[in-house]
This record gives structure tokens, sequence and C-alpha cells, in this order.
């Protein structure tokens, strides 16, 4: 991993990831220097929303609703 | 004479690692960068300070980087970093940290000191910040610290480059010119800079600009206490061309060691 800012552009090697008090705790090293990265549970939405295409987060919401649908009608049926 | 053989090399770049892998056929090396990971300018992954640091570590040179040197007094450096202060011995101190552009009392520009006027290294912080300089900018100079600035000047802005300038690529909606040649003499504004004075063959010139930016004519940048002007137990390894490739700024390196054992072994 690279981890670019305005001091400079460093190579982090990630050692463990895990998660506790409700946070994604990365741990590494960036260079020499110790370091983690916490991302809260509340904080990923909105991160993976960014990552994703509009038209990908439609598509998913409308698959989801599909599914949805169909699970629904199964039951009746059963 | 006392021949050295115990080295300190500040700086991590490639000046700093070419030195310290030299020096380490004459003796104990340790290096201080104070950057988590040795490159400087050049960054760590490029070709030339990857394969330095290799060979830095397979002639057992201490690679240390993430502190910084403070002081430099009596054969002894002063280094501090995380959880760490710590006096180092060495006979020599050999100094690589880089250069920066001169400032306008150096070059020297005549004029106020009024707003709109920046040396290269603030105008990159700036910019980087988001802060508008200027809408038409004089860009001094060329090399690192010009080209650095040049790429985080915003669209809509024009800039006039000054000096000995190669043609660059601006970023997309930014518009130059090239005034080749020309020098900055006197900067003109009282509250804000109005225009750039430059001189080319003996001729002056009047470039109307909101905003001077120098960031040519690289000076050595020395920020340890006590190395900061020349010292008979202090090497300088700071070339000031304003382009140079990775593998002269390692060669330069290699150069100053072996003249500086050259004489010692005088």
């Amino acid at each position: 991993m690279i981890i670019n800012s305005p001091v400079g552009r460093f190579p982090f090697q990630a050692n463990s990831i895990g998660v506790r008090d409700g946070r994604v705790r990365l741990e590494g090293a960036m260079g020499t220097w110790p370091t983690s990265v916490e991302v809260q549970v509340s904080e990923l939405p909105r991160v993976i929303g960014r990552l994703l295409p509009l038209g990908a987060i439609a598509k998913a919401a409308g698959a989801a609703a599909v599914v949805a649908i169909v699970a629904r009608r199964r039951r009746r049926h059963a | 004479m006392v021949v050295s053989d115990r080295f300190i090399v500040v700086g991590g770049g490639i000046a700093g690692l070419a030195a310290a892998s030299a020096l380490a056929e004459h003796g104990d090396v340790r290096l201080i960068e104070r950057l988590p990971a040795a490159g400087g300018t050049w960054e760590f992954d490029h070709p030339v300070v990857e394969r330095l640091v290799v060979e830095c570590r397979r002639r057992d040179v201490r690679l240390e980087c993430g502190d910084t040197a403070l002081r430099w007094v009596d054969h002894r450096l002063l280094v501090i970093g995380p959880g760490r202060r710590e006096w180092v011995d060495a006979d020599r101190l050999v100094f690589a940290g880089g250069t920066r552009p001169a400032t306008p009392a150096e070059l020297p520009v005549l004029g106020c000191r009024t707003a709109g006027l920046f040396v290269g290294t603030v105008a990159h912080h700036l910019l980087e910040g988001r802060v508008d300089l200027g809408r038409r900018i004089a860009l001094c100079g060329t090399g690192y610290w010009a080209d650095l600035v040049l790429k985080d000047v915003p669209a809509g802005t024009h800039v006039t480059l000054v000096g000995d300038c190669s043609t660059p690529r601006p970023p997309r909606g930014v518009s130059i010119d090239l005034w080749r040649g020309h020098r900055p003499v006197e900067v003109i504004g009282r509250d804000r800079v109005e225009s750039l004075v430059t001189e080319v063959a003996g001729q002056r010139a009047t470039l109307p600009c909101d905003a001077v930016v120098l960031a040519g004519d690289l000076r050595p940048l020395r920020n340890v206490d006590g190395a900061i002007v020349d010292a008979p137990d202090v090497t300088y390894v700071q070339p000031t061309a304003a382009t140079l490739t990775a593998q002269a700024v390692e060669d330069h390196a290699r150069k100053a060691v072996s003249a500086l054992m050259a004489k010692e072994a005088r």
C-alpha cells in the first residue's frame, strides 16, 4: 500500500486488521513509523457509497428490490 | 590530521544514500532521515533510490528514517524522533539536506515585500491547500519547485514562465506563455503585486501580474544548528543545478566523498 499526503508519498505495510469497539482497525507501519487507521462502522456505508458509481448503486438497489419481491411471493405461495 | 572513520549522513535522498554507500568503504556510517522512508524528493520507489537502499544495507549503513537531526556540536549530533532523544558521536557530518529556491533578498529582487510575492516552497504549500495565489502568476525559474507549483495552479489562471524554462505541460484550463532568458529584477506594487520588472540582455521589460513565485536559483538547504555555514568537520553534498538527473546527483555525491577521503589521506 502507498499513502499520499502533503508531507510526501510513503509505503504502508499492513500487519493486521481487526474490529474493536465498533471500529475496523488496520495496523501497520508507514515506513519506519508505527501507524494505524481506524474506521467506525457507521462511516463505512458513506465510504463505500463513494467508491461505487451511482449506476451501480441504482442497480444494486433494483436487484435487492427484485429479490425481496420474489422472496415475498414465494412465501405467499408456500 | 585525524582520519575520520565514524560518519553521520543527514538526508536520505539520492545524494545522502550515495554518499553513505561510498563512505561505508571507509568506516562506520549512520544515515539520519527525518521522513519515515528514504528517497527525499525522488520518493521511496524511484529505481535509483531502491538500488541505493539495498547497497547501503549490504554495506552495513545504519538507515535511521523518521528521526530529525537538530544540532551538531563537538563531534556529536543531536537526533530526536518518536521516543528518541540521542546525542550520536561521529568524526564527521556529511550533510545532504537538499535544496530550496532562493529568497527575494538572495537573488536579489528589489521592491516592497508586498502581498502576492512568494518563494516556491510557500507557493507550493498554499496551492496544495487550495489557496489561490492570483489570476496572472509570474513563475520564475525551472526545475523541481517550479514543476511542483505549476501542477497545482487552478484552472482559469494565466502563468508566465520567466527564466530558463523548458516547454512545460500546464494543467487543464491553465494558459501559459514563456519569457525565456529573462530574470526577475524588481516587484512593483504597494499593497499587492502589480507587475514584475525583468531583465534580458541588458534590456528591461515589465510583466503585468498579480503574483510572483520565485522557484529557481536553488540554494543549499541548511537546517542543522552548528552546520549552517561551512565548518571543518562538515561536508556538504548538495548539488544546486536546477535540473539534475538521479544519476547525476549520485555521481556528484560519490565524487564529493572521493574528494573528502583524498583530502583526509593527504
